[in-house]
């Protein structure tokens, strides 16, 4: 997450983190809420445009970004077509194979959940690329979420890089004693894959026992009082975004649920 | 001199990320080489005895072992010429007993269950693991994984021996332990490139020493020459041992021709001293 | 009073047969640079983790004796409480950083003493500023050196503003840069501040000029306790045990044996032992 960090001065960055977290939470269950092919392009446009201008604004680095983004378009294309051939619902216009066929809904359907998916990676991106990790957390810590969980969310963010160095390493060092994982039938490979999994849980265990001490030697005592090191706090932009964003949010609801817009299959998200 | 074991040319490597890691180097390992490769870390030391055995593949240039192109082969098959010995034993070790431990590497090679006890029982007794045959390596101290570790690679047979900082984390004995088998394997004829901080180690050991910089070779060549050269070595922040270092300064403030360009161990300097005495009429 | 006193300190960890520490008796004034030097398994590690509370607190064991740390006894105090006292830097440059950027780092310890907010930041810029590593305040671990690891752990003991900062081996897995980094740290931590130190090291070169006192261990015991020159120049009896002295300790000691020449004091420095040969060598 890190990696997709771009230091700057934008409207977003300015943001405190805490104001982004409750906005990309109430803008993706929104989206969720919102399944017609036009309505779902208004959406990813109204979240896309600030994408665009803050690529530009950062000159963001694709090397970081393009195999982010090639598994995105990979997953949008597998749920347009799943929804295109397999919706269950409409009158068929196009039999592609015994039981499988493209109905009058599927298609805006498919069109509508692709760009609904679409818009939840922009949501995200805004998050992730204006926002540090340190930050994150601070964000969650302020919404009042208990410190104990912050630290163990923290503590995963942090260890996660390292875990997987150590199983590249691991895997480096058994293929240099001929081991190869990719030969053999699935039984084989099973047990091929044990050959990493112990030694990547022994050093694992032995870098929590450290950390564990390291905790300790700072003076954490889980449940104390503690204080917030530069704790973020609200601005005026801050109460206006979360508003917006609960008024968006709201206004969704409504016209979804009381005048019965928004929505091809009203009976489902 | 006999046609070089292996041959780097014109290696550049690039990370997928974009950093330049290695840029234009060239070298040749001969048989009976005993290599310190020696720098900071970043220095681009790893990244290039990663492509000895095919980890890594070159963006640029051809690094070919024993006459094959690495770029042709893969790991497996070069795990048969050129072993790696990584510097955490803990990464290697997952059998439940030293025995199997260092019969993994030869199963690996497709050898027959006889061939395989054969090389098992010779690693057990160079190494001195006979004994503990039947231990869990797991459980062992960090000296005695090394030790298993090392056998395990040695009982696969290569020619190279790969060694990623044998001796970090290990006290004196230890270090000598190890190095003291390093030795063994480099008389029976295994090639010994090795990767060290340990500059005592490197002018005890080593024949010949690679001085990486920046991803390039910033000297190389027999390792009296480079300790003689220690402006350029203080460019990557490097000092030769203390004693080196004592020579040095002793060599300038008296010029004289008992002392060497390079004192390599207490020994040697011992040695000069007793000349310095000699000719100065010392008496005790 | 001494900032630490260890009174018959015996440890055995849970399931093992032998005491790992045996009757250790030290008692560490209040400002003093402490070296404890040892080969591996002398119980060097776990006699740092007994001077935080780790042992007893958080890894079991038989622990008989008292540790008093400034006046408070780590049977009964939390490691939590003890913290505030004597701040700890691990060999590990990686486990030990918890979290996900230099300043966060830092800061962490501080929230833990529940101190205001102004005084946080002006503790974190004042650390960082010591250690040089304000410009990385917001990288996270992996882009750091091992030697910038470090050093952002002792920044974090130190804002911590603990009275003791102790250093089990920090420097055993870095590069030369990054030894030269942390021992220049420390160097000036003993030379502006009050702080106790103690390290825990094989490095007799880097610690021979400035510890006020060398200890040494063997088998979970103290054997000796000395300045660094009546240590380092009882030669026989360090090699013995499997400890490095400084090689031109080594060398001079040697030259004592070996060429009878009469030397009343050997050095333990580089320019102590360039200036004796002169001397000895002038001598005709």
């Amino acid at each position: 997450m890190s990696e997709l960090y771009c230091p700057g001065n934008t409207f977003f960055h300015k943001l405190s983190p805490q104001t982004k977290i409750i906005f990309t939470f109430l803008m993706s269950i929104t989206a969720l809420f919102i399944q017609m092919p036009l309505w779902n392009l208004v959406f990813l446009l109204a979240v896309g445009i600030p994408v665009i201008w803050l690529k530009f604004k950062l000159k963001v680095t694709s090397a970081v970004l393009k195999p982010f983004l090639r598994t995105a378009v990979v997953v949008t294309c597998a749920i347009a077509v799943s929804w295109l051939l397999f919706s269950g619902v409409g009158k068929p216009i196009y039999k592609v194979y015994d039981g499988i066929y493209i109905t009058d809904l599927s298609i805006p359907l498919a069109i509508a959940m692709a760009l609904r998916l679409l818009s939840l990676l922009a949501i995200t991106i805004i998050l992730v690329v204006t926002t540090r990790e340190v930050d994150i957390i601070a964000g969650i810590r302020k919404l009042r979420i208990p410190y104990f969980i912050c630290l163990i969310f923290a503590l995963a963010l942090r260890f996660i890089p390292t875990l997987y160095d150590d199983y590249h390493t691991i895997v480096e060092a058994q293929m240099s004693r001929g081991l190869e994982l990719e030969k053999g039938s699935l039984l084989e490979r099973v047990r091929k894959l044990i050959i990493i999994l112990v030694p990547w849980l022994i050093t694992s265990f032995k870098r929590v026992t450290i950390l564990a001490n390291a905790l300790d030697s700072r003076g954490f005592i889980p449940l104390q009082p503690r204080s917030f090191y530069k704790e973020p706090r609200y601005s005026k932009t801050d109460y206006v975004m979360i508003f917006l964003s609960f008024a968006v949010f709201i206004l969704v609801l409504i016209l979804r649920y009381y005048f019965g817009y928004l929505a091809i299959i009203p009976w489902r998200l | 001199m006999t046609d070089p074991y292996i041959v780097v040319e014109d290696l550049s490597f690039t990370y997928p990320d974009g950093t330049l890691a290695l840029e234009d180097i060239s070298l040749k390992i001969y048989e009976g080489d005993f290599v310190a490769i020696i720098g900071q870390n970043g220095s681009g030391k790893t990244t290039l005895v990663k492509h000895f055995n095919g980890l890594l593949k070159p963006t640029k240039g051809q690094v070919i072992v024993d006459g094959v192109d690495t770029r042709k082969s893969t790991v497996a098959e070069l795990a048969r010429k050129v072993g790696y010995l990584f510097q955490n034993p803990d990464h290697q070790i997952f059998s439940n007993t030293i025995e199997e431990e260092i019969a993994f590497g030869p199963r690996n090679l497709g050898l027959s269950e006889d061939e395989i006890k054969e090389r098992v029982e010779e690693a057990l007794e160079i190494f001195e693991l006979t004994k503990i045959r039947k231990e869990n390596p797991i459980f062992r101290s960090k000296g005695e994984k090394t030790r298993i570790a090392l056998a395990s690679i040695v009982a696969m047979r290569p020619k190279v021996l790969i060694l990623d900082e044998p001796t970090t984390g290990l006290d004196w004995r230890q270090s000598e332990k190890v190095m003291q088998y390093v030795k063994k394997m480099h008389d029976s004829g295994h090639i010994i490139i090795f990767i060290t901080h340990d500059m005592r180690i490197v002018a005890e050991y080593a024949k010949r020493v690679i001085v990486m910089h920046r991803g390039r070779i910033l000297l190389e060549g027999d390792v009296r020459d480079v300790f003689a050269q220690p402006e350029i070595l203080k460019e990557t922040f490097l000092f030769p041992p203390q004693i080196t270092q004592y020579a040095h300064a002793l060599k300038q403030n008296i010029t004289d021709k008992e002392i060497p360009k390079s004192v390599l161990t207490v020994r040697e300097m011992l040695d000069v001293i007793q000349k310095l005495f000699a000719k100065y009429n010392i008496k005790g | 009073m001494p900032i630490i006193e260890i009174k018959n300190l015996w440890f055995k960890y849970r399931g093992s047969p032998k005491w790992t520490l045996k009757n250790i008796n030290l008692d560490i004034e209040e400002g003093e640079f402490i070296v404890i030097m040892g080969p591996a398994e002398s119980g060097k590690s776990t006699l740092g983790l007994c001077l935080n509370g780790l042992i007893p607190h958080s890894i079991p064991g038989t622990f008989k004796g008292n540790v008093i740390v400034d006046g408070l006894n780590t049977r009964t105090e939390k490691v939590g409480r003890l913290a505030r006292i004597v701040g700890m830097v691990f060999q590990d440059p990686e486990s030990q950083f918890c979290m996900m950027s230099v300043e966060s780092e830092v800061a962490f310890g501080l929230e833990n003493l529940n101190l205001p907010n102004d005084e946080m930041i002006e503790r974190v810029e004042w650390a960082l500023d010591v250690v040089d590593m304000k410009e990385y305040r917001d990288k996270p671990p992996h882009r750091l050196s091992g030697g910038q690891k470090q050093r952002v752990a002792i920044a974090a003991a130190l804002a911590m503003k603990t009275k003791v900062l102790v250093l089990d081996d920090p420097t055993a897995s870095l590069d030369p840069i990054g030894k030269y980094e942390v021992f220049s740290v420390v160097k000036e931590l003993r030379e502006k501040y009050s702080i106790t130190i103690i390290l825990f090291t094989q490095e007799a070169e880097m610690v021979a000029e400035f510890a006020d006192r060398i200890v040494l261990m063997n088998a979970g015991e103290i054997v000796r306790i000395g300045t660094p020159r009546e240590i380092f120049s009882d030669v026989d009896f360090l090699m013995k045990l499997g400890v490095r002295p400084p090689q031109v300790t080594e060398l001079f000691h040697l030259i004592n044996k070996e060429l009878n020449c009469n030397v009343e004091q050997y050095p333990i420095t580089l320019d102590e032992a360039v200036q004796k040969t002169l001397k000895l060598l002038r001598r005709e």
